[in-house]
């Protein structure tokens, strides 16, 4: 029994779909964003206390919530929480005063799929922003100095039929200048943005659409990447070396007998991450790096070498999709999830540092 | 035919009984015996030995052995006393033998059957035995694990409840560090930045008083790899999406390509009208179509084509194309002379048409109203113009 185990802590049942959860930061508080039934939104903030998840505050707001993000807050004790919804506004809330936000733009024509920021709570280096995808194809990067207006947008080209953008995510921000956002869209295609230079640094299609992307750390130079999609396919690019045609090495994986939702990273360990899919059930990945994670070509080009993943182990705990999966960056091992099973849950996962 | 064999050697002492009886080329395996407690047969073909014997002896104590040329017999008696004649009593009298034989094989056929049932009794319940021990040893594993994981649990529990105190009480430092800092901010504005290194280890960086500046606007222009279906692409879909666009491509080739040997006469106007003519009297509309297609490519001002065509599309259904036709030949029959009046009353018509059957009643029924302007007296346009009229009138008590 030396292998890591994911344990339930405890689980609340809501009265709304639930399809983001986040911790708050140096807090033993996570809130929930979701869906009331009527058609408005539900930001509840829940506290773990006595071994079970007690409600300290629920909040109804006119429209419903798909994500959230607390990465642009600007200090670990201010919580800013930066939210999109169903209309495609984007707003910043700050938890202490939640009844208006603080920043509000109506920034897509249609839902906003995904959220992710960086920046804020001392992760990241450079200006704290916002990236939000949407249904409308197009890729906004916020700052919330700025009104009204995106300070970049990835939009889809004169004549271009647009797809769908399932999932953003930021990394590459080691300096103050660098930065690079990486989307996903419905139709396979992973397109890495480089916001630096205002560029298409590389893009490809995983022939499924993609669910979640997410790079090990976004503070730190591009190290490796997971993007989960339909089909239950999971791929973790190795981003190290980037070849003129070949681009980035990658290894896939097939898991979860169903679409894979969500793909986090530890905050504690960068090679380790949990895959949440449509079944339920939940996957603790280690990715094992090659002997050697670049390969000369007989043209002196550098190619990267992808490595392999074990799985350390699994657990099925809902039978509807998991919506939402985050890590405490407090307490290693500590995640809140929630499903479309209408509840919350508190995991623990324990032997983490044996790995 | 079997040979009986009536006399044999016997010897006997208190408690035993010993019987030669000779069968020559006699084989163990070959043996036939039945035996109970009083009497005993023994067959070899041919030969043939029965006897009924004076006393009960132990059936179960008693042993043949087959030796070279004759059987041997080792009889164990119950009562343990001299016989001194192997035979029963009676074994001369027929009747009495024959009930004898009868209760002696029924004898047997019971011992044989209890032996059966005994066994499959034990056999049963060693099966049960089995599982159970099985059941047990896996309830064993399964509270191993359950008690594991309860450690575990416990083990959490503790540390959570530490958590839950320690992440209380530094969010209640935080708070009252901030308070004291904003409050003493313009003496103390350089201790602030060690009093938050000690309580937040994690957060190593002081907090920055220099802002970075706002990105300046950018905007990157996106193409996708181009996809049909708007539906999102899934690997085990490929095939089918495939073979479906395959089959839609080949029908509209098939269709345009088949009789279609403009060669000489494309530019002929009346040729091409012709030929649509004859494919839309044969009901190949989709020739038709493709010829149309082709004037239109040369005479793309011609109403009359546009006409046509929206007839062609009418016919395969393609409601929004018809419409579509309709519309354009309305725009090319400007300006709306007394010439071109048939063609605008049946343009009308028939877009009025196309958008009912395509479930938009109130725009059908503009265009019928059109049509009427155009030709008042026609009846049959008025009878479906005051269709259309009753039907939206009932469906608007719906909505």
């Amino acid at each position: 029994m030396d292998k890591p185990q994911i344990i339930l802590h405890s689980q609340k049942s809501v009265n709304y779909t639930v399809f983001d959860v986040k911790w708050i930061p140096t807090s033993a508080k996570f809130i929930s964003l979701g869906n009331h039934a009527r058609g408005t939104g539900a930001l509840d903030i829940f506290e773990i206390t006595h071994g079970d998840i007690a409600v300290v505050s629920q909040h109804e707001k006119p429209s419903a919530f798909k994500c959230g993000t607390f990465g642009a807050s600007p200090t670990r004790e201010k919580r800013h929480l930066a939210t999109g919804n169903f209309d495609g506004y984007i707003q910043v809330w700050d938890l202490e005063k939640i009844e208006t936000p603080i920043y509000s733009v109506k920034g897509h024509k249609e839902i906003i799929n995904a959220i992710d920021a960086v920046g804020g709570l001392g992760i990241g280096q450079g200006a704290p922003e916002i990236a939000t995808a949407s249904r409308d194809g197009s890729v906004h990067i916020w700052d919330t100095r700025q009104a009204h207006a995106a300070v970049a947008s990835m939009e889809p080209a004169e004549g271009e039929t647009k797809r769908d953008c399932w999932a953003v995510c930021f990394g590459n921000a080691f300096n103050s200048s660098e930065r690079v956002v990486c989307a996903g869209y419905d139709n396979g295609d992973v397109k890495l943005f480089d916001l630096r230079s205002m560029s298409l640094r590389w893009e490809t299609n995983i022939k499924n659409g993609v669910c979640c992307l997410e790079f090990d750390r976004k503070d730190i130079e591009m190290n490796k990447l997971v993007a989960t999609t339909l089909e239950s396919k999971i791929h973790v690019f190795d981003m190290k070396t980037q070849h003129q045609e070949k681009g980035f090495a990658s290894v896939v994986e097939k898991a979860h007998n169903s679409t894979v939702w969500i793909g986090r990273h530890l905050p504690q360990n960068r090679d380790v991450f949990m895959t949440c899919g449509g079944s339920g059930s939940y996957y603790l990945w280690k990715y094992n790096y090659p002997e050697k994670r670049t390969m000369t070509q007989t043209d002196k080009t550098e190619v990267g070498v992808a490595g392999t993943l074990t799985l350390l182990q699994n657990i099925g705990l809902s039978s509807q999709p998991a919506s939402a999966f985050d890590w405490s960056l407090d307490k290693a091992g500590l995640a809140c999830t929630s499903a479309f099973d209408q509840t919350v849950r508190v995991l623990i996962t324990t032997k983490l540092n044996s790995i | 035919m079997p040979v009986i064999i009536r006399d044999i050697n016997w010897e006997e002492t208190d408690t035993n009984l010993v019987l030669h009886i000779p069968m020559k080329g006699a084989k163990a395996n070959k043996l036939d015996v039945l035996s109970s407690d009083q009497y005993l047969k023994i067959s070899f073909a041919p030969f043939f030995y029965e006897v009924f014997l004076y006393d009960l002896i132990h059936d179960a104590k008693s042993r043949i052995v087959v030796q070279d040329g004759f059987v041997e017999a080792t009889l164990t008696k119950q009562i343990p006393r001299k016989w001194n004649q192997l035979a029963h009593v009676q074994s001369d009298d027929k009747e009495a033998m024959k009930s004898l034989r009868e209760e002696a094989l029924n004898q047997i056929a019971q011992k044989q059957k209890e032996r059966i049932e005994a066994n499959a009794t034990l056999l049963n319940d060693n099966k049960r035995e089995a599982v159970r021990q099985q059941m047990k040893i896996e309830e064993e594993e399964r509270n191993r694990i359950d008690s594991i994981k309860k450690n575990e649990r416990d083990k959490i529990s503790e540390e959570m409840k530490q958590f839950e105190e320690n992440q209380k009480v530094q969010r209640k430092l935080a708070i009252q560090n901030h308070i004291k800092s904003e409050e003493l901010q313009p003496q103390k504005k350089s201790e602030k930045p060690e009093q938050k290194k000690t309580i937040f280890e994690e957060n190593s960086a002081p907090e920055s008083k220099v802002t970075v500046p706002l990105r300046d606007t950018g905007r990157i222009a996106v193409n996708f790899t181009s996809r049909i279906f708007p539906t999102p692409m899934r690997e085990s879909q490929t095939d089918i999406e495939e073979e479906w666009l395959r089959k839609q491509k080949e029908s509209r080739q098939a269709a345009t390509d088949l009789q279609l040997d403009l060669s000489g006469n494309d530019k002929d106007i009346d040729y091409l009208k012709n030929k649509a003519n004859q494919f839309f009297q044969q009901g190949n509309f989709q020739s038709a179509i493709g010829v149309y297609n082709h004037a239109i490519r040369v005479f793309p001002k011609m109403a009359t084509l546009y006409l046509n065509r929206s007839a062609c599309h009418f016919q395969v259904r393609n409601m929004i194309k018809c419409a579509e036709d309709c519309s354009r030949a309305l725009e090319l029959l400007n300006p709306p002379v007394l010439d071109n009046l048939p063609q605008r009353i049946k343009a009308h018509v028939r877009r009025g048409t196309a958008f009912c059957e395509l479930e938009l009643y109130a725009e059908g029924l503009l265009d019928y109203e059109a049509a009427l302007k155009l030709s008042p007296d026609d009846e049959n346009i008025q009878k479906d113009a005051q269709r259309i009229r009753n039907f939206l009138e009932k469906n608007q008590d719906f909505s």
